[in-house]
């Protein structure tokens, strides 16, 4: 938590640095006596002052003040395109950069690209070299790689990461590696092996009634319910929306059955705040001796949908 | 399937990206020229040995390489690259170790004092702040990757896929492994191979196909490589050990560790890769 206390702290930061930028700006130009321009800069700082106590107030989305913030940078470069006869092209930059820097990576690119024609309506753009418009373009392209290096390790890590996003159990696919790889471990060293499958019956409702809050909190109070009453070897995973996998490597079936009850009581003396005490329905699926892999999880599946339904 | 559609994307947008710098080579002076095909050759480059892995996000401070050549291209022709001095806040969007962002720092300052006799002295200032804000906002999306980053890295398989984990995995399992074989009575190794830098991805994906499923892969350094092995007897364990050494290419070295004699509360991953060979010999 602390650690996304930085990110935040240095948005406030930009944001009040771009509050003083606007205003040191609108006061430049009344001393230069240009009142005409000085209008769109000092209602601009009004506005990111908004922007500001939009960011630090709790509750609001954090898109709001990020296109508060861009459309401020658009307006003013535009205006100063508009009433300033000498700018530099450079500027240019600054509103194309502020675009990646802010929105999602296919609004940024969309804007650019929409905006891109629009520039040349000025006189001090439409007057530079030609070999400009490539540097534009160019540097559009440029801009964007660093967004694409994010998407790309955001992709990478939730490929590589074995956890469910919502809670502290594997995700199906880990789970189903880890279940194969158990199950080829109970047939090498002559073991047995047993499978609880977990429903949860409530999640969907939760979800429904009292939002997403609810339905980690009702996750969050099963795994760690689950974890804290297993074996360190003992494997959680996800299956499916509401229903669970716990494997149980070297375990009997009256063993398996044992977890079960233990499992049942632990978990009914478990009261969350909004949907009361946690229901779970709790069913042992053990691999007969001679059946293949796939056959088995498409059993633990059908166990699943059964559990639903009752 | 989303992921090597981001991929590709990504690979589109940087060969896009080259082609338009390619474009903007006519009638430059050969300085700039230069640096531009460089640059070129650069974006080319890391398009083709892009992977969708972590191989490669370790260490190597490989975000010098934009800074240097963006520094390059403003320093080349100034009146003509002026718009790239936005470029540098996009830069410090980029995870970096600390001396890389203080270099991209520098960097930027020096290039926005090249262009500086084009813009006029409040205009100059204005600029300054207006990068300096953006690269604030950098810094925070920075950031977020970072926590992100941070708290999934210590679980993380490698490469998409394969049975392939970070060092600090084999410590958690370690410990939990030695329970679990005590109870069930079946003999564990740990088996360390020291392999040529060069030789290290493709032996870990060779040894994760050679080993089973539920014995996990290792990378504890640039060099080193380590599996658990779980076999039924000691006998078995050498027989299992000598099979894979033949079918591994000849100048790997290795070592085993009985699972029983670790001691998991005084064990780092440093210790264990740098085992010296005559440790290993009084265990057998």
């Amino acid at each position: 938590m602390t650690e996304h206390h930085i990110s935040k702290r240095l948005m406030t930061l930009a944001y009040s640095g771009s509050i003083l930028l606007m205003a040191g700006y609108s006061l430049w130009l009344y001393a230069m006596g240009d009142y005409s321009d000085l209008l769109i800069p000092a209602f601009m700082t009004l506005l990111l002052m908004s922007a500001l106590l939009m960011h630090i107030g709790p509750g609001l989305k954090s898109c709001l003040p990020r296109i508060v913030l861009l459309c401020c940078t658009y307006l003013v470069v535009l205006s100063t395109f508009h009433y300033q006869e000498q700018v530099s092209p450079i500027w240019l930059g600054l509103p194309i950069t502020a675009a990646f820097l802010l929105l999602p990576l296919w609004a940024a690119l969309l804007i650019n690209i929409t905006a891109g024609p629009l520039w040349w309506l000025f006189s001090s753009v439409a007057s530079a070299p030609p070999a400009f418009i490539v540097g534009y373009v160019a540097f559009t392209l440029l801009l964007a790689l660093p967004r694409w290096e994010h998407a790309r390790r955001r992709a990478l890590l939730r490929a590589t990461d074995p956890n469910d996003s919502d809670c502290n159990a594997y995700h199906i696919d880990t789970l189903k590696e880890r279940l194969q790889s158990e199950f080829q471990r109970a047939a090498m060293l002559n073991q047995q092996l047993a499978l609880l499958v977990l429903h949860l019956p409530q999640l969907d409702m939760a979800g429904e009634q009292f939002g997403h809050r609810a339905q980690t909190a009702l996750l969050g109070a099963l795994c760690s319910e689950v974890n804290s009453r297993c074996r360190d070897h003992d494997v959680l995973g996800r299956a499916d929306n509401a229903t669970f996998w716990l494997v149980l490597p070297d375990t009997s079936e009256s063993g398996a059955l044992l977890v079960r009850e233990r499992l049942q009581r632990a978990l009914s003396r478990c009261v969350l705040v909004e949907t009361g005490q946690l229901e779970a329905r709790i069913a042992a699926c053990l691999p007969n001796r001679t059946e293949c892999f796939d056959h088995y999880v498409k059993r633990l599946e059908a166990r699943g949908a059964t559990l639903a339904n009752v | 399937m989303q992921s090597k559609y981001k991929i590709r994307l990504l690979r589109a947008n940087l060969l896009a990206a080259a082609v338009a710098l390619a474009l903007w080579t006519p009638a430059t002076p050969p300085a700039a020229a230069f640096v531009l095909w460089l640059s070129v050759g650069w974006l080319f480059i890391t398009a083709l040995m892009l992977d969708f892995s972590h191989r490669r996000s370790r260490g190597l401070p490989w975000q010098m390489v934009p800074g240097v050549l963006l520094l390059s291209l403003i320093a080349a022709a100034p009146e003509r690259h002026g718009i790239l001095i936005w470029a540098w806040a996009a830069l410090m969007m980029l995870p970096q170790s600390s001396w890389v962002a203080a270099f991209n720092l520098s960097a930027a300052l020096i290039s926005s004092v090249m262009i500086a006799p084009l813009l006029d002295g409040s205009e100059f200032i204005l600029l300054i702040c207006a990068l300096l804000i953006l690269g604030l906002l950098a810094l925070s999306s920075a950031q977020q990757l970072i926590d992100m980053n941070g708290s999934i890295r210590h679980r993380l398989r490698l490469i998409p896929g394969l049975n392939l984990w970070a060092a600090e995995q084999l410590v958690r399992d370690i410990s939990r492994e030695q329970t679990r074989c005590e109870r069930e009575g079946v003999h564990a190794e740990v088996f360390i191979l020291h392999v040529k830098r060069h030789q290290l991805w493709p032996t870990a994906q060779k040894l994760c196909e050679l080993t089973y499923d539920f014995e996990n892969v290792y990378r504890l350094d640039s060099t080193t490589l380590a599996t658990l092995m779980l076999s039924r007897s000691p006998k078995e364990a050498a027989q299992r050990r000598n099979q894979l050494l033949a079918d591994l290419p000849d100048n790997i070295h290795s070592e085993h560790l009985e699972l029983i004699n670790i001691d998991p509360a005084t064990l780092s991953v440093f210790e264990m890769s740098k085992l010296p060979t005559e440790q290993v010999q009084e265990t057998i």
